[in-house]
């Protein structure tokens, strides 16, 4: 779990995620809001958060590609989770900077073929992020779920 | 001439106003009316607001992040930007309610709900008012004449057979490069997508000005009306506030809460009684007429109050709803 007091805790988060959201680093302005939201609890870390979110936090900050994984999971079976609040809170950070919009809400001209390809591309990154996710998300629902003193 | 005390400050309450105005009565109006901020950087696109501002992450979020709407289980989706969020905030404390099966929205804020909407303005047909005791014919020239003064851009298409035509219709507001597409298609293929789907596609009616007047400007497109449109070329009811304030038989006074009416032995209401604030006694306003536009839950919480403190009646409907003495 991060330590919201730390914050190059958070900025190592903010800098992980901006990378999955936006394929690249987070501007100073991005990363002082992510700081400032932790700051307003809005995402902090709390004991209230079932284990599983954590451990669904901790995959995700290991780097991008475990971060797409992660979000599958979670954006199919744990929509409320702590990582997917900390995500809608990045993206909408992104979304209100002149910095980072383009990267994020960007219209990609071109052939109708193109966009159907890139959606069909997305379906199946997302299919296979969210088989990859299974994987490792599934055992340990059931682990928090059975093992004692856990709680999924 | 009426001496008329007019309680609230939204659509219906600044319309009536305007109008005993112009028919020469003298209206005071009593109202909560939180104040719109300043609009910053008034004549700036949305995109520029997010270069220019010092903090954009603050105007669009909040300073406490309250407007990131986050994923929760079974709940509706629905939020308003900071800008917005004198139109929802400060409720007077008198003002408590407890519901079931709907969600309410109220608002004291200086023109009201209505200070939120996003001017999507369409009159009721004949089959929307069947239960009403009046047909669209009856009011329609009601329309035509808030038509006149809020203006209204749109065109007479398909979608008319649906939603009656009034007067006074602007040319309607350029369309960005989607509905266009989707419009020319329509047309394309219009006749098959009629007769074949029943699909009918025509472009929205929208209380946004397409040509100055009256001191507001034609919308210039600068993608704010979310955040509250700098220019007032989307109507809002304090627009129509400013308009009454500039005649001379018009008082408004804000910051007092109207809690309920009283009536002399006949019946007639002889004064309201308001809160002007906290630890303040309560006043008496002596009334001749008066219209309660303060919206459907504030006006009816007046209304019943007002019956329960003269009678002791708890008005009911249907034998659900109902105010208790507060």
């Amino acid at each position: 779990m991060v330590d919201t007091t730390n914050p190059s805790d958070v900025a190592e988060e903010c800098r992980v995620f901006c990378r999955y959201l936006s394929d690249r680093p987070p501007p100073t302005e991005v990363l002082s809001a992510y700081r400032r939201a932790h700051q307003c609890v809005v995402v902090a870390a709390d004991a209230a958060w079932p284990p599983i979110d954590a451990a669904l936090l901790r995959i995700a900050r290991l780097g991008p590609s475990l971060t797409r994984a992660a979000d599958a999971s979670a954006v199919t079976f744990a929509k409320s989770s702590l990582l997917r609040r900390k995500l809608v809170l990045l993206l909408a950070i992104l979304e209100s900077c002149g910095s980072t919009i383009g990267a994020v809400d960007t219209v990609v001209p071109g052939p109708r073929v193109k966009w159907a390809a890139g959606i069909v591309l997305n379906v199946v990154v997302f299919a296979a992020a969210l088989g990859l996710a299974a994987a490792a998300v599934v055992p340990l629902r059931i682990w928090y779920r059975f093992a004692p003193g856990r709680r999924a | 001439m009426r001496r008329i005390v007019l309680v609230g400050s939204g659509a219906s309450a600044v319309h009536f106003a305007l109008t005993a105005l112009q028919k020469g009565h003298e209206v005071l109006m009593l109202d909560v009316g939180h104040e719109r901020p300043e609009s910053v950087l008034p004549g700036a696109t949305l995109a520029q607001l997010r270069d220019r501002l010092a903090d954009p992450v603050a105007y669009f979020l909040g300073d406490s992040f309250e407007s990131v709407l986050f994923p929760t289980q079974g709940t509706e989706y629905y939020g308003f930007p900071p800008s917005k969020s004198y139109i929802f905030t400060g409720t007077p404390p008198q003002f408590r309610w407890r519901v079931e099966g709907f969600a309410p929205l109220a608002s004291f804020a200086r023109g009201g709900l209505a200070e939120a909407w996003t001017a999507g303005v369409y009159p009721f047909n004949d089959a929307e008012l069947a239960d009403f005791p009046f047909t669209y014919a009856d009011i329609a020239p009601y329309y035509d004449l808030v038509a006149e003064r809020i203006g209204i851009s749109g065109e007479v298409d398909d979608l008319a057979r649906f939603m009656p035509v009034h007067q006074h219709l602007l040319p309607p507001l350029d369309l960005d490069e989607h509905s266009s597409l989707i419009l020319r298609t329509y047309a394309e293929r219009r006749a098959s997508l009629n007769r074949r789907l029943g699909c009918y596609i025509g472009r929205s009616r929208i209380a946004t000005i397409s040509r100055d007047r009256e001191g507001r400007q034609a919308c210039s497109y600068l993608g704010r009306c979310l955040w509250g449109c700098p220019s007032d070329s989307l109507y809002t009811p304090s627009i129509t506030l400013a308009e009454c304030r500039r005649h001379d038989r018009f008082r408004y006074v804000s910051g007092v809460y109207v809690r309920y009416f009283r009536t002399n032995a006949h019946r007639r209401i002889t004064a309201v009684v308001v809160d002007t604030g906290p630890g303040k006694a309560s006043e008496d306003v002596p009334v001749d007429t008066l219209a309660l536009g303060a919206g459907t839950l504030s006006s009816c919480k007046i209304f019943l109050e007002s019956v329960f403190r003269e009678t002791g009646q708890l008005v009911t409907l249907h034998g659900r709803w109902t105010t208790s003495r507060s």
